[in-house]
C-alpha cells in the first residue's frame, strides 16, 4: 500500500479512455465490467492514447476497440493476434491490447492463439470468455460444456470436452497467463495492468456473463473464487495448478521469464520501397 | 460485522474519503453505463431513471469531495487496492447482471435501495472499526446520509409497486436461439 503515501496527481481518468460511441451489449453483459477494467487498467499506467492500440477480431466482444479512445483496430474474424503481433513488431514502442472472445479466439482464431503463444511477442491478450457464440445468437463455442443443450444446433449437447483457455496457453508458451472474473472489474484491472507490464504474451481469460444466452452464468458470482497461489515462473507448476483448478479461480497462474520474440531489428525494406510493391 | 474487509478506509481520514469518492463515482458509472445499455434497447423510461440515480452519485461525490477539501490532498489509491464490505467492488454500484432490457423503474430502484443499503453498511462498518475519532465522526455522518437515501428510494418505490408477472415477456425475444 505504498501508492496511499503519493498525494493525488492530475494524472488520466477511465473516463478518458472511453470514446462516445455508446455499447450496444445487451443490459447484465459482463462485457461492460470489461470496457470498464480495461479504462481503469489504462488510467492506473496513465497510458499514452496515441502510444496504445486496441485490436480485436469479432463478436459481441470484439467490439471494444470503438468504445476506447486509444487508437483501434477491428479486424477480420480470428485475425486479431495476428494484425497485433504484426501492429507490435512494426512498431515496438506501442502497447498493444488484443480482446476478443471464446469463439474468435479458440475457434476461428485457434490456430493463430497457437502460434502466439509460442511466438511470445510483447503484447495482451484480453479473451472474454462466455462459453457461447453470443452475437450469432447463441451456438456452442470451443469452450462451452459438452452437455449445454440450448441451441437448436446442439440439441443433445456437443459431446465433445470445452478448450480450457488457462492450460492451453500454459502449454503453447504464453509467458503470463492469468483468469479474472467481470465480476470484479477492480481485480480484472489489476490483471490486465500485470500482463501488459509483463513482458512477452500475456493472456488474460475473463469469464464474462452472457446474460441472454446462459442467463445461469448469472451464478459465477458465487462459483468464482481466488485460485489461492503465489504465481510461478514454473510452466510445469502452473500447469499442475491449472489442472487441478475447477474452471473459476482468479488469479495469476504463470508470470515466466522467456524473452519476448523480437525481429533483427533492421528493416529489409524501406517503406518506399514497400509501397512499390503495392503499386497499381 | 467484519474487520478486515474495511481496513484500509478505516485507517486515516484521507483513506477513508478516498474511498467515499470512489464509492460514489464508481455508482455513477455504473448507472451510467446502465442508462446507456437501456437506451440501446429503447426503454427509455428506466433510462432516464439511471441516468438520474448517476447524476446523484456524482452530487454526493461532489459533496464528499468539498470536505475532503478540508483535509488537504487524497492519497492515490489503485481501483484494486479499495477494501470495501464484503463486495469486490463500490458497494454503491448496482448488480449489472441484474439488469433487463425489459425492467422496470421497479427494478431499476430496486437495484438501487441495495446499493444504498451497502453503502450504508460500509460507512457503519467503517465507523465501528476505526480508532481515529475523525474517521468515526464521517463515517456515522455518511452512514446517517446513506439511510436516508435508503429512506428516499424505498418512498419512490411505493410510487412503483411489484409489477404483474409476465413483465420480461417478450413476444419476439432477441434470445430466440438459431
Amino acid at each position: 500500500m505504498d501508492t496511499h503515501l503519493i498525494e493525488q496527481a492530475a494524472g488520466p481518468t477511465p473516463q478518458d479512455y472511453k470514446s462516445e460511441v455508446k455499447p450496444i451489449w445487451c443490459p447484465g453483459c459482463g462485457d461492460y465490467s470489461v470496457l470498464a477494467a480495461v479504462t481503469r487498467a489504462f488510467a492506473t499506467m496513465g497510458l499514452e492514447k496515441h502510444n496504445t492500440a486496441v485490436v480485436s477480431g469479432i463478436g459481441c466482444s470484439s467490439r471494444i476497440p470503438a468504445y476506447t479512445s486509444a487508437y483501434g483496430f477491428h479486424g477480420v474474424h480470428g485475425r486479431a493476434l495476428a494484425a497485433a503481433g504484426g501492429l507490435k513488431l512494426a512498431r515496438p514502442e506501442l502497447t498493444v491490447v488484443v480482446f476478443g472472445g471464446d469463439g474468435d479466439g479458440f475457434s476461428i482464431g485457434g490456430n493463430h492463439f497457437l502460434h502466439a503463444c509460442r511466438r511470445n511477442v510483447d503484447m495482451t491478450y484480453v479473451v472474454m470468455d462466455n462459453q457461447v457464440y453470443g452475437m450469432t445468437k447463441g451456438q456452442a463455442s470451443p469452450t462451452t460444456e459438452p452437455t449445454w443443450c440450448e441451441s437448436k444446433l446442439t440439441p443433445e449437447g456437443t459431446g465433445v470436452n470445452p478448450i480450457q483457455p488457462v492450460q492451453l496457453a500454459i502449454a503453447c508458451g504464453a509467458n503470463f497467463v492469468a483468469r479474472g472474473f467481470s465480476g470484479d472489474p477492480n481485480g480484472v484491472a489489476k490483471l490486465i495492468v500485470e500482463a501488459i507490464k509483463h513482458p512477452g504474451f500475456s493472456v488474460v481469460q475473463v469469464l464474462s456473463p452472457c446474460v441472454t444466452f446462459r442467463p445461469e452464468q448469472k451464478g459465477w458470482k458465487s462459483a468464482v473464487h481466488p485460485y489461492g497461489r503465489e504465481p510461478t515462473e514454473d510452466p510445469a507448476l502452473a500447469m499442475r495448478a491449472a489442472l487441478e483448478d475447477d474452471g473459476f479461480g482468479l488469479g495469476i497462474f504463470l508470470a515466466g521469464n522467456r524473452l519476448p520474440f523480437a525481429p533483427a531489428g533492421k528493416a529489409v525494406a524501406s517503406i518506399d520501397e514497400l509501397e512499390q510493391e503495392f503499386a497499381v | 460485522m467484519t474487520t478486515a474487509r474495511v481496513q484500509n478506509g478505516a485507517s486515516s481520514v484521507g483513506l477513508f474519503l478516498a474511498h467515499a469518492v470512489e464509492l460514489e463515482s464508481e455508482a455513477a458509472d455504473r448507472y451510467d453505463e446502465l442508462a446507456d445499455s437501456l437506451e440501446a434497447y429503447n426503454n427509455v423510461e428506466v433510462a432516464q431513471l439511471f441516468r438520474d440515480l448517476a447524476g446523484y452519485s456524482r452530487k454526493h461525490r461532489d459533496q464528499v469531495k468539498s470536505i475532503a477539501d478540508e483535509f488537504g490532498p487524497l492519497p492515490k489509491v489503485a481501483p484494486w487496492e479499495f477494501q470495501w464490505d464484503h463486495t469486490a467492488e463500490s458497494p454503491e454500484a448496482a448488480a449489472f447482471e441484474n439488469a433487463h432490457y425489459l425492467m422496470t423503474p421497479h427494478h431499476a430502484l430496486k437495484m438501487a435501495e441495495v446499493c444504498e443499503l451497502q453503502g450504508q453498511k460500509y460507512y457503519a462498518a467503517v465507523a465501528s472499526e476505526t480508532k481515529d475519532p475523525t474517521v468515526a465522526t464521517l463515517a456515522r455522518e455518511f452512514a446517517d446520509e446513506e439511510g436516508g437515501h435508503v429512506e428516499l428510494v424505498r418512498r419512490w418505490l411505493e410510487r412503483y409497486p411489484t409489477p404483474p408477472e409476465g413483465w420480461d415477456e417478450d413476444p419476439d425475444p432477441p434470445n430466440y436461439s438459431e
